[in-house]
């Protein structure tokens, strides 16, 4: 008996999902007809279903709950809309599609845009932004990184002619690295930093992800191209051989508990990863318990009051000051922790306070907390936003410096542009031995620019690169080179 | 619009001299891609040539051709084309022909276009075999909108190659079809490019194609 009332039960709940997913079906809500756009709603919808249907067909949120309000003829923002009840919970929802009396043309850079937004083109994750990456070949041994040197195994393609690597090491050259010949397939030695990198083998002319590799992106041409990560830091557990599962989670995957899978080896459990500069907290978990690294001294308790073992990579900026002598407390909170009040706490030095954190290169704003209260960095010229939203600026590792020589006598210069979403107060320049500067740390790229001086747009009269806007005016151009 | 005269201009081991170009601004397409770019390269530079495009060997590859169009080398160039048609053009601009929806469509063809166009003005019967995905609202000079759809086509065929699922843009081409004097029912782009290798041979005026996607009907 049991048994078949958790059959009847398994078959309504299928039932269920059947009915469910025949309602919710994105592909089936639009079509065009004599010259209208027609919606098929279902009124039984989730709130999750409805906004995803908002946002795929930019249906208004406010046209959407009018709708579902039972309105039939709707006005919004200029366009009529019609309103229609089905059978059983349907509705459909219509106008006349745009464009057609004005005979205005759709500008194709528009759509284009559009299109970038929609197909997700590859390049957009930038190697940078990338926190973590562990390789995922189904067989090991066709790559291997060691002493900066990462050596790709193409195994087979015997009868090839010519076999190359292409890739983002090489800014994707046909010609650069060709592969040698080895008794069962080819082989290439790179010389390569630790980090992210995209590529793909040139078998005479032909272009192949790597078939052994199973990271994978979109090329942004119908395509894949191979993932790998050079690794630059060993996670490893010594002991625990009876176990039957070792994994390692921590702040870079979010503490996800299904953590990153180590491999046994003859002495215990390892993963080699990639990791982007940074201070990370982590843990082991082995047969789901949770253990800090016993080989790692450096633990550090979170605000839950939990150990976790803690890592550093790369070299530490020192956050320093020597104002403040006489408070008993100073945190540094920005926007690199969540401005999190009371995490980083700052050690009393002779001359003051300081804190090493490591971060990756970026702008990044900050405070100092003193007893409590919100300090900017007294001797940090360089701030943004005004009020109570000024924060400190830094831009770590800077690779480009903005300058605006002869104008000494204005009284404010800001440099605004596609970096900071054309930003009108953010990025204040200072003067210094007659110049207006400001540094900041781009990605590799084109950017556009301008200066507001005392309020008046000008382009960088230093820079002999500039192009029309849509405004009809001009912006400077910049190209921060790889 | 500005031209210009280029004294001399080389790639892939040919040598241009006295070469006319338009010179605009191209600033919109380094800012969408990211890449530095110099200029663009008009087909005029390539007629002469058998152009074969092949996106999955990511290859160009020119033949230089006699006063008849036939090839003046004797290098297979391992392309087997298993359909071919006829190149209309008018005003510089290819003309294909393509079925949907048992109709035979008029579609411009645009080496450059990232994807395809239909036109949102098209009969019933041809709109029917779309299946829409998006929608956005474009808003252009002054107070002028347009509906700009997005999805994928479920019953485009040439030849006797049935091709499914190619993505399209759903826009209205009436502005396009009176600047080009003729009815343009769609635009077909990389996506269609993308479908298998393809030849252009302006001499012969022929357009052929090695399907490597799609079925045979």
């Amino acid at each position: 008996m049991r048994k078949i009332t958790t059959l009847l039960l398994l078959s309504i709940l299928m039932l269920r999902f059947l009915t469910a997913n025949a309602q919710y079906d994105p592909d089936k809500v639009c079509r065009i007809e004599s010259g209208k756009i027609i919606f098929t709603l279902n009124l039984k919808w989730s709130d999750k279903e409805k906004k995803e249907i908002s946002t795929l067909f930019e249906l208004d949120s406010t046209l959407m709950a009018r709708v579902y309000n039972g309105e039939t003829t709707i006005s919004i923002e200029g366009d009529i809309w019609k309103v229609v009840k089905l059978k059983s919970n349907l509705v459909e929802l219509s106008k006349p599609l745009l464009s057609k009396s004005g005979k205005q043309e759709v500008k194709p850079d528009n759509v284009l845009f559009l299109m970038d937004r929609w197909m997700n083109f590859a390049g957009n994750d930038s190697e940078e932004s990338v926190v973590y990456g562990v390789n995922k070949f189904e067989i090991s041994n066709t790559f291997n990184y060691n002493n900066g040197i990462a050596w790709f195994y193409l195994a087979g393609n015997k009868s090839a002619g010519h076999v190359y690597i292409s890739g983002s090491f090489n800014g994707w050259s046909t010609s650069m690295n060709p592969m040698k010949p080895v008794g069962s397939g080819w082989t290439v030695d790179l010389r390569l930093k630790p980090g992210k990198y995209t590529y793909k083998f040139i078998i005479d002319g032909k272009w192949i992800p790597d078939p052994y590799n199973n990271l994978r992106e979109k090329d942004g041409t119908g395509g894949y191209n191979s993932v790998v990560y050079c690794p630059n830091h060993l996670f490893e557990l010594r002991g625990s051989e009876t176990a039957r599962k070792v994994v390692v989670t921590g702040n870079f995957n979010n503490w996800v508990p299904a953590g990153l899978a180590m491999k046994k080896t003859d002495t215990g459990w390892n993963l080699p990863i990639y990791l982007r500069n940074g201070s990370y907290t982590y843990k082991f978990i082995v047969d789901n318990r949770w253990y800090t690294d016993p080989a790692n001294p450096i633990e550090r308790r979170d605000l839950q009051g939990n150990l976790n073992s803690v890592l550093d990579i790369g070299k530490p900026y020192l956050f320093k000051t020597e104002h403040f002598k006489e408070a008993s407390n100073l945190f540094l909170a920005g926007n690199f922790n969540g401005w999190k009040m009371d995490e980083l706490r700052m050690e009393r030095t002779e001359k003051g306070w300081q804190i090493p954190y490591i971060l990756p290169a970026g702008n990044y704003e900050y405070k100092f907390i003193v007893d409590g209260k919100w300090y900017t960095d007294p001797e940090n010229p360089f701030t943004t936003g005004s009020g109570n939203t000024e924060n400190s600026f830094l831009a770590l590792k800077f690779n480009h410096l903005f300058e605006l020589d002869n104008h000494a006598d204005a009284r404010s210069v800001i440099v605004s542009g596609s970096f900071n979403g054309w930003n009108k107060k953010e990025y204040r320049m200072i003067q210094k031995n007659g110049k207006w500067i400001f540094p900041l740390s781009l990605k590799d790229g084109k950017y556009t620019y301008k200066y507001i001086i005392d309020g008046k747009w000008i382009i960088d009269p230093a820079n002999v690169l500039y192009e029309q806007n849509e405004y009809g005016t001009y912006n400077s151009v910049l190209w921060v080179e790889p | 619009m500005e031209q210009i005269m280029i004294d001399k201009i080389e790639f892939a081991n040919l040598t241009y001299k006295k070469i006319r170009a338009d010179m605009i601004n191209l600033g919109h397409i380094e800012n969408r891609k990211g890449i530095k770019i110099l200029g663009l390269f008009g087909f005029n530079m390539i007629r002469d040539f058998e152009i074969i495009l092949d996106t999955r060997g990511n290859q160009l590859k020119l033949y230089r051709i006699d006063k008849a169009g036939n090839r003046i080398t004797a290098v297979p160039s391992g392309f087997k084309p298993e359909y071919y048609q006829p190149i209309k053009s008018s005003s510089n601009i290819l003309f294909l022909q393509g079925k949907i929806g048992g109709k035979i469509l008029n579609f411009c063809f645009d080496t450059a276009a990232e994807t395809n166009v239909i036109n949102s003005y098209s009969n019933k019967s041809i709109l029917n075999t779309l299946t829409i995905t998006r929608r956005s609202v474009l808003h252009g000079a002054g107070s002028s909108r347009s509906d700009v759809l997005f999805g994928r086509m479920n019953d485009f065929s040439m030849g006797n190659r049935q091709i499914n699922g190619m993505e399209t843009i759903v826009s209205c081409l009436d502005a396009l079809s009176e600047a080009y004097g003729t009815k343009i029912d769609g635009m077909l782009g990389f996506n269609f490019i993308e479908q298998g290798t393809v030849c252009i041979n302006f001499v012969k005026k022929q357009f052929s194609i090695q399907f490597t996607k799609g079925n045979e009907k």
